[in-house]
């Protein structure tokens, strides 16, 4: 995968009384760096790196919350943008020209977590740090998984998920994590991985992380998203799912989501634009929920039902979902497994602590 | 003033450096100077002891046509026109008794730019006088329909397509464009179904790796050109249709199925079922008006008698569409 090195540092004035700002800074010698009163301003490509303070709410439920069958997800950020650049990502559209951001306050992260879980004792909060910014790809310049991983040890009911599509775990080994950390990566055939996350780490790199972390102790996750429709893509999807089965064991598994691919018509113009090679925006696309264009129904159904089938072939007990599809769609592809919305996020909840028998 | 009667063989009617004007010989003006005579002089510019036009291409060409041997003109030196170069002097004359075609102000665009005059300043001050927006692109777009090929231009003249799709289609090799003009002057396409189609043809030829254009070859299209029953009207929306179902031929399998399975029903035409325009959900609209109790309830048992039928289940699926 592409290591990430800054051409340059921007550092808003407030940020260099938090902790976290020197140690990113000491893990970027000789990297020019400058600093700006407010970062809000800041137009930079992906090249800088900007450390700013964050000021508002970290955390919020996931967009898909409301849809008919949504898993109760909640987003949790402190860094913004990614520098792997997929072509399909929908932060080439939303954070585009703003660098990459990490929010030097952390600890202020970690309160706002805090306090938000212990005001709602009963409720479990599954959160992931991954939808606008990977996990971990920052993480040998930041660390912030040596503090984030040990503060959900702690949280009676929070459970993190580490989403990724790196391959950098190392400072993952030895933490505390208590069984409530997820490291989750992001899977795609190999033909898609090498077309359209050149930047990322390959298959072989994602899986060699996830064995690593899985020897640690942690629960595993995968995404399969965006599944693309091509002709050939059977052969591939089902040997990336061989191959994740042939590293880990069904019982390490906490879940494995699956959505096809969709993106809004801007990305998608984008995306056209700017890569002009992919073959992503010429599948039978249609529009949906929120406008964006997704697969017509029946070819999504197809590809659910397939990769379940598959999954299952290889982990009979892993608990399978899909990303913000109606009911009618899940009924169709996987079966009744999940009754509803509520079941579906009891089910996610539970996945980690318990392992499921292979 | 220096007005006299120019010999119009003196005149360099070959040098188009200042012509705005698209159509030069337009019968209107052959018809008032036969009948007035020329009642104001041309321009016309002396360079290196050569004249040539600066204003009235129109006006000389068509004294030309009438076989008449001179023109009054106002002759003057390039000092004469200081600081505006004589294209700019042309344009501001035409703007100030017209508005310009669209081709001609493409035309005076790509002229401005020939003459060196700094782009800065024909978008921040021709493009405005041209009710155009003072933006680059829009300068690229007047610079790309200049470009168009000879049938295109005619297209754009006669209105039969839209200046959007001159521009798209003008970014194509001259053959394409020579056989786009052709089409469309078989069939009729509204400026927005001319937009669509141009959508499709260029997403097929991204989807399939072909050619541009490479549908219109198919037997689908040439099915919709040459039915003699269709009007050049109906050409263009079957046209639509059949690059519509090139592109998204699950979605139109999947309607035409519907249609099939509706029609097998036996219901009257008076009620209408309408389900979801992609398939998105299994719902299905069922619309009927009746005008009193007794249409009521002929058409609710009609709904009865398919709600029997042992076809309605299939309305309710999409399957087999997926390869």
């Amino acid at each position: 995968m592409m290591e990430y090195r800054p051409g340059e540092v921007i550092v808003e004035a407030g940020s260099w009384g938090d902790s976290a700002t020197a140690d990113i800074l000491r893990n970027l010698p000789g990297v020019p760096r400058r600093t700006v009163e407010d970062a809000g301003g800041v137009s930079a490509s992906r090249d800088t790196l900007v450390l700013a303070r964050h000021r508002g709410k970290f955390l919020k439920q996931c967009q898909g919350s409301g849809a008919e069958m949504c898993c109760n997800y909640f987003i949790a950020s402190y860094a913004w943008n990614c520098h792997f650049g997929c072509t399909y990502c929908v932060l080439q559209s939303y954070l585009d020209g703003s660098g990459i951001v990490v929010c030097t306050n952390i600890e202020d992260f970690l309160g706002d977590i805090g306090r938000t879980l212990a005001e709602s004792p009963d409720r479990t909060f599954r959160i992931g740090t991954g939808e606008l910014a990977d996990s971990l790809a920052l993480d040998p310049i930041t660390g912030y998984s040596r503090r984030v991983v040990p503060f959900f040890a702690r949280l009676p009911n929070g459970i993190l998920e580490l989403k990724t599509k790196s391959d950098r775990v190392a400072n993952l080994e030895g933490l505390e994590h208590g069984g409530r950390t997820v490291v989750s990566w992001s899977m795609n055939s190999r033909r898609i991985c090498r077309s359209e996350e050149a930047c990322a780490a390959t298959l072989e790199e994602r899986l060699a992380a996830a064995d690593r972390c899985r020897r640690w102790g942690y629960r595993i996750g995968f995404h399969f998203d965006p599944i693309v429709h091509y002709e050939g893509w059977e052969e591939e999807y089902r040997e990336v799912v061989r191959m994740i089965f042939s590293v880990v064991d069904p019982g390490d598994v906490a879940w494995i989501s699956l959505g096809a691919l969709r993106f809004t018509p801007h990305l998608r113009e984008r995306l056209i634009e700017r890569h002009p090679g992919s073959r992503l925006p010429w599948g039978e696309f249609v529009p949906g929920h929120h406008g964006k264009l997704r697969y017509f129904r029946p070819v999504r159904e197809e590809i659910y039902r397939k990769m379940n089938s598959w999954i299952h072939e290889c982990a009979p007990g892993v608990l399978v979902y899909l990303c913000m599809e109606s009911r009618l769609v899940w009924e169709r592809s996987l079966g009744c497994g999940v009754r509803d919305a509520r079941h579906l996020s009891d089910c996610l909840d539970a996945a980690p602590l318990c392992r499921f028998r292979s | 003033m220096n007005i006299a009667d120019t010999p119009v063989r003196d005149i360099d009617l070959e040098n188009e450096e200042c012509r705005v004007s698209e159509g030069l010989e337009p019968p209107p003006l052959i018809r008032s100077l036969r009948e007035l005579g020329q009642l104001n002089p041309v321009v016309l510019l002396e360079r290196g002891g050569r004249l040539t036009i600066v204003c009235g291409f129109r006006r000389l060409h068509a004294t030309r046509r009438l076989g008449r041997e001179s023109v009054p003109a106002r002759i003057l030196g390039e000092a004469d026109f200081s600081p505006l170069h004589p294209l700019e002097f042309a344009l501001r004359d035409n703007l100030a008794t017209r508005r310009l075609e669209p081709l001609e102000r493409a035309r005076a665009l790509c002229k401005l730019v020939e003459t060196g005059l700094p782009r800065e300043r024909i978008v921040r001050d021709y493009l405005p006088l041209l009710d155009l927006p003072p933006r680059e692109e829009a300068l690229q777009s007047q610079l790309l329909i200049d470009r168009a090929c000879p049938g295109l231009r005619r297209c754009l003249a006669g209105g039969v397509l839209a200046q959007q799709s001159v521009e798209a289609l003008a970014k194509r090799t001259p053959p394409l464009q020579e056989r786009f003009s052709l089409l469309v002057e078989r069939v009729r396409l509204s400026a927005s179904l001319q937009r669509q189609v141009l959508g499709l043809l260029g997403e097929l030829a991204a989807r399939d790796g072909a050619p541009w254009g490479a549908p219109l070859d198919g037997k689908e299209v040439a099915a919709v050109l040459e039915d003699p029953s269709l009007s050049p009207s109906q050409k263009g929306e079957r046209l639509h249709e059949a690059l519509y179902r090139l592109r998204h031929p699950r979605l139109t399998r999947a309607r035409d199925r519907f249609r099939r399975r509706e029609r097998a029903l036996g219901l009257p035409g008076s009620i209408r079922l309408a389900p979801h325009p992609y398939f998105e959900t299994a719902d299905i609209r069922v619309e009927f008006s009746a005008p009193d109790a007794a249409r009521f309830r002929e058409l609710a048992g009609e709904l009865e008698r398919a709600a029997r039928s042992p076809g309605l289940e299939e309305l309710f699926e999409v399957e087999g569409e997926t390869p």
